[in-house]
């Protein structure tokens, strides 16, 4: 009887370790693939050659692999977390920021090591090489000193809507008690540097031109205020009051809050941002462009003229799921890769099968890209953006001729690929106006917006 | 390749026993277990196992001829060229570099010599080669005719690359003969997940927090954050070499080798002479039987013990890495087990139980803090701060935080690290539900293991590295 018992666990091992096995291997993806959620290339099946072999990358790059292609992969790591985080006695609060600084510092991180793998493509390259780690660990360095700080009711930070006249500006949480609890401090001298960007972006532009620029916070940010509302009560910023004095008496160049455009919305029943994502909503970057729109005098499309398609996204570690209201353009939009200025290949708008971000504008993460809209309005569009681009972008199609969108980032631009910099193709392509949105991730205390995007655009 | 890795876990091991007992037969299952073994050390070495074929060629050869011939001096000059081309091979890896700084920052030079990258495993495997030239030459064990059988027992993949230090005289009647049995392969898989958890589910945990701790020579260091650092790096090596240790044993049950215990329940020591008894139990076997022993032991008088006894705590450390800190790491238990000597020749009684536990407790963990860093300033930075000197108070925000992250996980790792298994088997129940219990319980910590294992690309072994 103990002998076939025995037998029978023996058995009972062997299979569960070779049924696991013969799962991993058949249902691995064998391409690499973007993840949303942790911001990176998930690895797919590496190349096989004598060198790869005998460097060893071969063996390496499989381990990443079958880690990176198992079944199931989100849902694991979230239960894994779920459940180390059982331990956790941290509050909410502590949480949220704990998770904001994480995905920084993954964003920080991401940039770094693409950069360094991206090295010997062009001069402009090599230069990042060197620049990017101490770059990320800056970055590091400007999340530690810089988040978390509380200021008392009776502490003056600056007056709602007044001038700013503190040495640093910042982005704030509103605090229930009347304090505020500051996420990011600005150095004004970076944000004056910045505004020299902007006034170079539209001195490239036609005399009618504008520039459009707004900086959108992360989920994590706003999700610490909406899901803890007897610690929070609003949000603010003065970066933009700051970028918008210093820009005093340039014309066409317009600065968008878009904490202020949120805030009132933020208590309604449709989400601004997700909570399985750290990207704003379709609605969220609605409601920013209606702003934008408006500011040129141009008229606005009703939300509610669009169709969209609602997909329940995958659950997250605290038990919550969000659903991604996918829009159809209202035009048909032919999307297309651009390399090499003139080369084009043609790639889906929208990608409806995804139930996640990644529906919108079909991830796209390419240094350059083109809609041809079918409208025919006589003006072109370049939308600058991080992926917050992605949501706003269909938004505009209605209105342009064509769209371009340039991913700046110092992973995703490469002046080779696009066929130029970001000067040369607003030129080349007779750009009209541009739109600049970025996330608080790369926006005005971020390499990629001070020092990458002035690189990229003088070429 | 490691153990805590999907590769292995879910491709390697499985297609390795399933080849291995589809046919009855030792030299099948001795062929495929090469096989496997020399293409589980070419996964991560693809140049160097050339290396490790190399200096088991050199010893087979040496044995042959030490076998061969009956004069003691040829037969003493054949050890010589075994142990020295082995071990000179190590020291062109491990120490060739670390010798040259030394000698070069002596003289005042600013320049520096990198050293190769140290194939895995060197110094296991070079250990386990030298035990059978010398076994051969002290006739303990009869010369190995077949050199597949020779290089099996060095490459053997269960204890190739960290461990239990094998010595042939053990291993060399299983090469010939040894009985797989379902009882065995089922006891062997279990004690093989039990390794997995303690490495990915306590281990890699452990760690974890503790590179969230701030770090001696980055940050200021307070008393509570040093202590609770070091609480996290204890546990952590400790279920990281256990966990190999439980691992190597079990998959060689699993194939029919019995491999000697490497642990057994160090941190329940009441003197520092008793956890050493307890930890890297094959290392000391190693030392005390091929070096302490060579040199006269505690047979020539008292200077000679002493000097006898530091010579074995130098190479202990070394053998951990070439680096000042493992040097000062090995000599700190030497002056510590001297000074243990001395009391008892004294006739001192030592500390009352709890106190002694107490006692060896914080020296591992100051040594642990010693070999945990890079640098001597820093380990001793962090010592300080555990002793109140130059920290920054009693607790820091960020040490703080890394506590309420991980709250009772170190305690229950703590407990984990104390003798709670064998506790619980003596629970009286029938054998056939103790065992579906016991099958079911290491089955959920499998699936658990896998699950944690996809978020973590590369979860090397801290003795990877020695």
């Amino acid at each position: 009887m103990k002998r076939k018992l025995s037998f029978v666990t023996a058995l009972w091992w062997e299979i569960l370790l070779a049924i696991l096995g013969l799962f991993l291997v058949l249902l691995a993806g064998k391409q690499p693939r973007p993840s949303e959620t942790e911001n990176r290339m998930l690895a797919g099946f590496p190349e096989v050659s004598a060198q790869s072999v005998v460097s060893g990358d071969f063996m390496s790059g499989f381990e990443s692999y079958l880690s990176d292609g198992f079944f199931g992969r989100q849902g694991v790591i979230d239960f894994s977390e779920r459940l180390l985080g059982r331990f956790s006695t941290l509050k909410g609060d502590e949480l949220f920021a704990a998770r904001a600084a994480d995905m920084e510092q993954r964003l920080a991180e991401e940039g770094a090591m693409q950069a360094q793998a991206d090295a010997p493509q062009t001069d402009v390259e090599a230069v990042e090489a060197d620049s990017a780690p101490e770059a990320a660990t800056a970055a590091l360095i400007e999340a530690d000193d810089d988040m978390e700080e509380d200021v008392d009711a009776g502490e003056q930070l600056s007056g709602e809507g007044l001038p700013v006249t503190a040495e640093n500006s910042y982005l704030w949480l509103k605090r229930v008690d009347g304090g505020r609890k500051i996420i990011y401090k600005y150095d004004n001298a970076q944000i004056q540097s910045y505004s020299e960007t902007l006034k170079y972006i539209r001195a490239l532009l036609p005399d009618d031109g504008v520039v459009c620029f707004t900086q959108v916070p992360l989920a994590q940010i706003a999700n610490r205020w909406t899901d803890q509302r007897d610690t929070y009560c609003g949000w603010g910023s003065t970066v933009e009051l700051v970028l918008e004095k210093c820009l005093e008496g340039t014309q066409g160049i317009y600065v968008f809050n878009t904490m202020e455009i949120l805030e009132p919305h933020m208590d309604g029943d449709v989400p601004m941002f997700y909570h399985t994502d750290h990207h704003w909503t379709a609605e969220g970057a609605y409601l920013v462009l209606e702003q934008m729109l408006k500011a040129q005098h141009l008229p606005v499309i009703p939300y509610d003229e669009y169709t969209y398609k609602s997909m329940k996204g995958k659950t997250n570690g605290d038990g919550r799921s969000d659903t991604f209201n996918a829009l159809y353009p209202l035009l048909p939009g032919h999307s297309y890769v651009v390399t090499r200025r003139t080369d084009a290949t043609e790639i889906h708008l929208m990608n409806y099968g995804h139930a996640s971000y990644t529906t919108f504008m079909n991830n796209s993460r390419q240094p350059w890209r083109r809609v041809v809209t079918g409208a025919n309005t006589g003006r072109k569009a370049l939308v600058i953006c991080d992926s917050f681009g992605n949501a706003l972008t269909p938004y505009l199609l209605p209105y342009y001729d064509e769209v371009h969108m340039c991913d700046f980032r110092v992973n995703y631009y490469d002046k080779a690929a696009a066929g130029g910099s970001i000067g040369e193709l607003i030129a080349y392509h007779g750009i009209d106006d541009v739109y600049i949105i970025t996330s608080t991730a790369n926006g005005l205390r971020k390499d990629n917006s001070l020092k990458y995007l002035p690189m990229y655009l003088a070429g | 390749m490691v153990f805590s890795s999907l590769t292995f876990l879910l491709l390697f091991l499985p297609l390795t026993l399933l080849l291995c007992f589809a046919r009855p037969g030792i030299r099948w299952r001795n062929g495929v277990l090469l096989a496997a073994s020399l293409l589980f050390y070419a996964w991560g070495e693809p140049v160097w196992v050339l290396a490790m074929v190399g200096s088991a060629a050199v010893n087979y050869l040496c044995g042959r001829m030490i076998g061969r011939t009956k004069a003691p001096r040829r037969r003493r000059l054949w050890l010589i060229v075994g142990v020295a081309t082995s071990a000179a091979l190590l020291f062109a890896f491990k120490y060739a570099a670390f010798f040259a700084n030394t000698f070069l920052a002596l003289f005042g030079a600013k320049r520096s010599v990198a050293g190769p990258r140290l194939p895995i495993g060197i110094s296991f495997y070079t250990f386990q080669v030298i035990t059978y030239t010398v076994d051969v030459y002290r006739r303990k064990t009869p010369v190995q005719k077949r050199f597949d059988d020779l290089l099996l027992y060095v490459s053997c993949f269960p204890q190739l690359i960290a461990g239990p230090i094998v010595q042939y005289g053990d291993i060399q009647p299983q090469l010939a003969r040894r009985e797989s049995t379902p009882d065995g392969f089922s006891a062997g898989m279990q004690r093989f997940v039990v390794g997995l958890s303690k490495k990915v589910l306590l281990a890699n945990v452990c760690g974890q927090a503790l590179a969230a701790m701030p770090q001696a020579g980055e940050a200021a260091l307070s008393v509570g954050g040093a202590w609770y650092a070091a609480l996290l790096y204890t546990l952590q090596i400790y279920f990281d070499f256990a966990g190999y240790s439980d691992m190597a044993i079990g998959i060689g049950r699993i194939l029919g080798f019995t491999y000697k215990e490497n642990f057994n329940y160090p941190y329940i020591s009441r003197s520092v002479r008793e956890f050493w008894r307890r930890w890297h139990i094959s290392l000391g076997s190693f030392f005390r039987e091929y070096v302490y022993i060579p040199l006269g032991g505690n047979r020539k008088g008292r200077a000679r013990t002493v000097i006898n006894t530091f010579a074995v705590w130098l190479l202990t450390g070394l053998w951990h890495g070439a680096n000042w800190t493992f040097v000062v790491w090995g000599l700190f238990y030497g002056i510590i087990l001297a000074l243990d000597s001395l009391l008892r020749k004294r006739g001192g009684k030592g500390l009352p139980a709890p106190l002694g536990w107490l006692g060896t407790l914080v020296l591992v963990m100051f040594g642990w803090m010693i070999f945990y860093y890079p640098t001597l300033g820093q380990g001793f930075a962090h010592i300080g701060a555990m002793l109140g000197i130059g920290a920054s108070g009693l607790m820091d925000k960020a040490a703080l935080t890394v506590v309420r992250t991980y709250s009772l996980f170190p305690a229950l790792a703590f407990a984990a690290s104390l003798p709670v298994a064998p506790l619980l088997n003596k629970l009286r129940l029938p054998d056939r539900a103790r065992e579906v219990l016991r099958v079911g319980w290491l089955s959920g910590c499998l699936a658990l293991s896998v699950l944690f294992l996809v978020g973590q690309s590369y979860n090397p072994f801290i003795y990877f590295q020695f």
